[in-house]
């Protein structure tokens, strides 16, 4: 019964992802769904939209709508708002039904590019996938649409891969850009949290790209393969990690070369559970600040092949998530949710880091900050 | 594309043409939400929900209940598009709820299995797992129920046959009980409301879902004489319950006019062959209590929206009958019971705004004033007031009674400020 879930919530989905990574950019953001998907993101994966002016719509579909495949209600009611919007792009993103009757995403973003004059995007998003996916598609697109050839700026880098479903909104994003700049570094792009899309526009300036979560991944590697702007895959947290972050990362601005932060020997001492990204760079501060031996990560979300090391480990349906849990660790790392996953009587000590795309609002305020030397207040909890 | 113009920024109803409601890209404010279609099914006592479909169509069900702690009788199974594309699907349910059912202990009465919308394009057999289903767990009953928004505009939305659903698993019985069920409202009509207690002095029970613990307590609401329906959404209900039980209905829904209040407990007696009552001395303590509130907010700005109360329009006019300043009424439709009162006051009342909060609009638009007394989360969220009257689909008002627990409530919340969003959030509602 892998496909049954009794405790856990479904993780937040691809097209959250989506609209999580162009919320900030000044763009109109429309679910095509009837309401439910919408109220998803809204309501559930999105931390900054109480009081927010982002323009993120529902379509309104509807059943004769899909049955007969009426595109034109659609690409009308965006055409009817954007013309008092005057948003600075427009984004079309897919949910289970359009997905059933293979609604062309690409064609209509097209259809509407040439009749407003203005960018557009169209995702096929699914609701069958997770939200690291979605947010992967919109960096992408980003990269690629606006991505130009430009003249290298020195010591000028992109992060790629930020959203509040892996940061939340409680400095992280920050303290990631804080960290590059006081070693002298100057952040263009921060795909997408506190950056606009001018600034993302001359994203082609990077001397290289970080990437911050696996969410980042494709859009480096495009930047990369089309720019030849390398990228460094990892994140500030903890004291030696961050310099031999910071020194891998002046390596790659040397050499061009791409480079992903260290693995360490996983073992049975903790088990850490999340993004992929995060987890293995507190594996490495727990490793090389705190003297911890036997640090094992299990991604929770879309497995990337990019990202693997060895002895990782991936979960894929609660009944697996169980098994990991269960799977003889002294310290499991995890969202509160999973905790109830331990069996009656285990000895495992279960430390809470809140994961906006588990448990969504019912406990993002409880989120820690975890970059540079923020990561103590974990460290102290285990 | 023309410049954005500052005035023409608010969604609005066309009043020269009799206010039509206008359908646009939809926005769904922080405060917009009601109940869930989970939240009104798990009123049947001893009954389990398994959502079955793409695992995001879940996300908001499973944590709107894990935030009421109702996540106990519910769980859900996420569809692959493999098995869309293979026909699995029946299958997979099947196995899955065997698996499930086997394991529970005590099994649930009533094994409910939601699907959702992709399940109108699927056309699937339901029978292919509700038969041997329904054979091999006789005692647990397994049905089929919709979660499927995208019939929203048609005459069967999830929001109407949930309630089919819930009441399909009532009793039947051809001898009917003195009794009446209340419908349609989600929380039981307060015992304090004039219409029960004359019932009650005639020998008539009043029934609602919300007080049986049991399922076969529960079977006694299909033995009942008459369905009195307060809110549109049990209308179908109660038509199949006239059909299938043969239990008589009238709708007679929460209302905010004398007039109409008196009409309803006369119908309703007449159908019951009762007395008709004699409300006066309800009605003039509604009326002092009414006075007693305009006077206390001594011209505060109210705003109402139509998740707060099925009648807006219904409330606005009362209390701008009363003399009360109604500034904002947020609706995005007018119920047909509810047209007299809006056109009363578009033609009467011109400083009524009228606005559509799921307007494209409508993003950003916070109003940012301290002072408006807001009847409903929604009106709250826009007018950016603190205080407000925390209701949803009318909550247990109805009659008199209703009027003068709305009062009281206005009054106490015009002291009271509350931290908004935390409220929303506590609130549980959902889109």
């Amino acid at each position: 019964m892998k496909q049954l879930s009794l405790s856990l919530p479904p993780f937040a989905p691809d097209y959250s992802g989506v609209c999580s990574a162009l919320f900030e950019l000044g763009g109109m953001i429309v679910i095509h769904d009837a309401c439910g998907c919408t109220g998803n993101y809204t309501g559930f994966d999105e931390p900054r939209w109480y009081g927010s002016s982002s323009e993120v719509y529902c379509s309104a579909l509807r059943q004769i709508d899909a049955i007969i495949g009426d595109d034109e209600k659609l690409i009308g009611r965006i055409m009817e708002a954007a013309e008092e919007m005057l948003p600075k792009f427009i984004c079309v993103t897919g949910s289970p039904v359009p997905m059933v009757i293979g609604t062309d995403f690409e064609g209509i973003a097209g259809e509407i590019e040439q009749r407003t004059g203005l960018p557009a995007f169209g995702f096929a998003t699914t609701g069958l996938r997770l939200y690291d996916c979605g947010a992967s598609d919109a960096f992408l697109a980003l990269a690629r649409r606006f991505g130009k050839k430009r003249e290298t700026v020195e010591k000028r880098i992109n992060l790629l891969g930020l959203t509040p479903l892996d940061f939340y909104t409680n400095g992280n994003a920050g303290d990631i850009r804080a960290a590059f700049l006081a070693e002298g570094y100057t952040v263009g792009a921060s795909m997408a949290m506190d950056t606009s899309l001018e600034e993302i526009a001359a994203c082609a300036q990077a001397q290289a790209n970080v990437v911050v979560s696996q969410s980042g991944l494709a859009a480096a590697n495009d930047l990369y393969s089309r720019l030849g702007i390398p990228y460094v895959a990892g994140l500030p947290v903890g004291k030696k990690p961050t310099e031999e972050l910071l020194e891998l990362l002046g390596r790659t601005c040397a050499d061009g070369k791409n480079r992903i932060a260290a693995s360490e020997k996983p073992g049975k001492k903790v088990l850490i559970l999340g993004e992929k990204v995060i987890s293995d760079s507190i594996r490495r501060c727990l490793v090389r600040d705190y003297g911890f031996e036997g640090v094992t990560v299990a991604g929770l979300f879309t497995p990337n092949a990019g990202l693997m090391q060895p002895g990782d480990m991936q979960a894929a349906c609660e009944e697996e998530i169980a098994a990991e849990v269960n799977g003889g660790y002294d310290i499991v790392i995890g969202d509160p949710m999973l905790k109830v996953l331990l069996e009656p009587g285990s000895r495992t000590k279960f430390v809470d880091f809140p994961n906006p795309a588990v448990s969504s609002k019912l406990h993002w305020n409880e989120c820690i900050p975890f970059i540079g030397e923020h990561i103590e207040e974990l460290v102290k909890r285990i | 594309m023309h410049e954005r113009k500052a005035g023409n920024s608010l969604a609005r109803a066309d009043r020269a043409n009799g206010c039509e409601f206008v359908t646009t890209l939809q926005y769904s404010s922080p405060a917009r939400g009601g109940w869930s279609i989970v939240r009104m099914a798990m009123q049947v006592p001893e009954s389990y929900q398994l959502f079955v479909g793409p695992s995001a169509c879940m996300r908001h069900i499973m944590l709107s209940s894990m935030e009421l702690k109702i996540d106990d009788r519910i769980s859900w199974l996420s569809i692959r598009e493999e098995d869309i594309v293979s026909g699995s699907y029946e299958k997979l349910i099947l196995e899955n709820v065997d698996g499930l059912l086997e394991k529970m202990n005590p099994r649930p009465r009533v094994f409910m299995i939601f699907v959702t919308c992709i399940d109108n394009l699927l056309g699937t057999d339901h029978e292919v797992f509700l038969g041997p289903l329904n054979e091999k767990y006789p005692d647990t009953k397994t049905i089929v129920c919709f979660m499927n928004p995208i019939t929203g505009d048609g005459p069967a939305p999830p929001a109407v046959t949930i309630q089919d659903t819930i009441y399909s698993l009532t009793g039947d019985a051809e001898q009917k009980d003195r009794a009446v069920n209340f419908i349609g409202s989600n929380l039981a009509i307060g015992r304090d409301n004039e219409l029960i207690g004359w019932l009650g002095q005639n020998g008539i029970e009043s029934r609602h879902i919300s007080q049986y613990k049991t399922f076969d307590e529960f079977q006694e609401m299909g033995k009942s004489a008459l369905n009195i329906i307060t809110s549109p959404l049990a209308l179908y209900a109660a038509k199949q319950m006239k059909l299938r039980k043969g239990i008589d209905y009238g709708y007679f829904p929460v209302s905010y006019s004398f007039g109409e209040i008196e009409r309803n407990a006369a119908e309703v007696c007449e159908k019951l062959g009762i007395p008709s009552p004699d409300f006066s001395k309800e009605k003039q303590m509604a009326e002092d209590k009414i006075l007693e509130t305009l006077k206390s907010l001594a011209g505060r700005p109210v705003s109402i929206d139509y998740a707060a109360t099925y009648r807006p329009f219904g409330l606005a006019r009362l209390l701008v009958e009363y003399g009360f300043r109604v500034d904002t009424v947020f609706a995005s439709e007018c119920l047909p019971v509810e047209r007299e009162d809006m056109n009363w006051i578009l033609k009467n009342h011109r400083e009524v705004k009228v606005l559509q909060p799921e307007h494209f609009s409508m993003p950003g638009q916070i109003a940012g004033s301290k002072q408006h007394l807001c009847i409903g989360f929604e009106a709250a969220y826009f007018t950016g007031s603190p205080h407000v009257v925390p209701l949803a689909a009318d909550g247990e008002h109805y009659g008199y009674a209703g009027i003068i627990s709305m009062m009281e409530k206005m009054r106490r919340e015009c002291g009271h400020e509350y931290d908004l969003e935390q409220l929303v959030k506590d609130s549980g509602l959902v889109v």
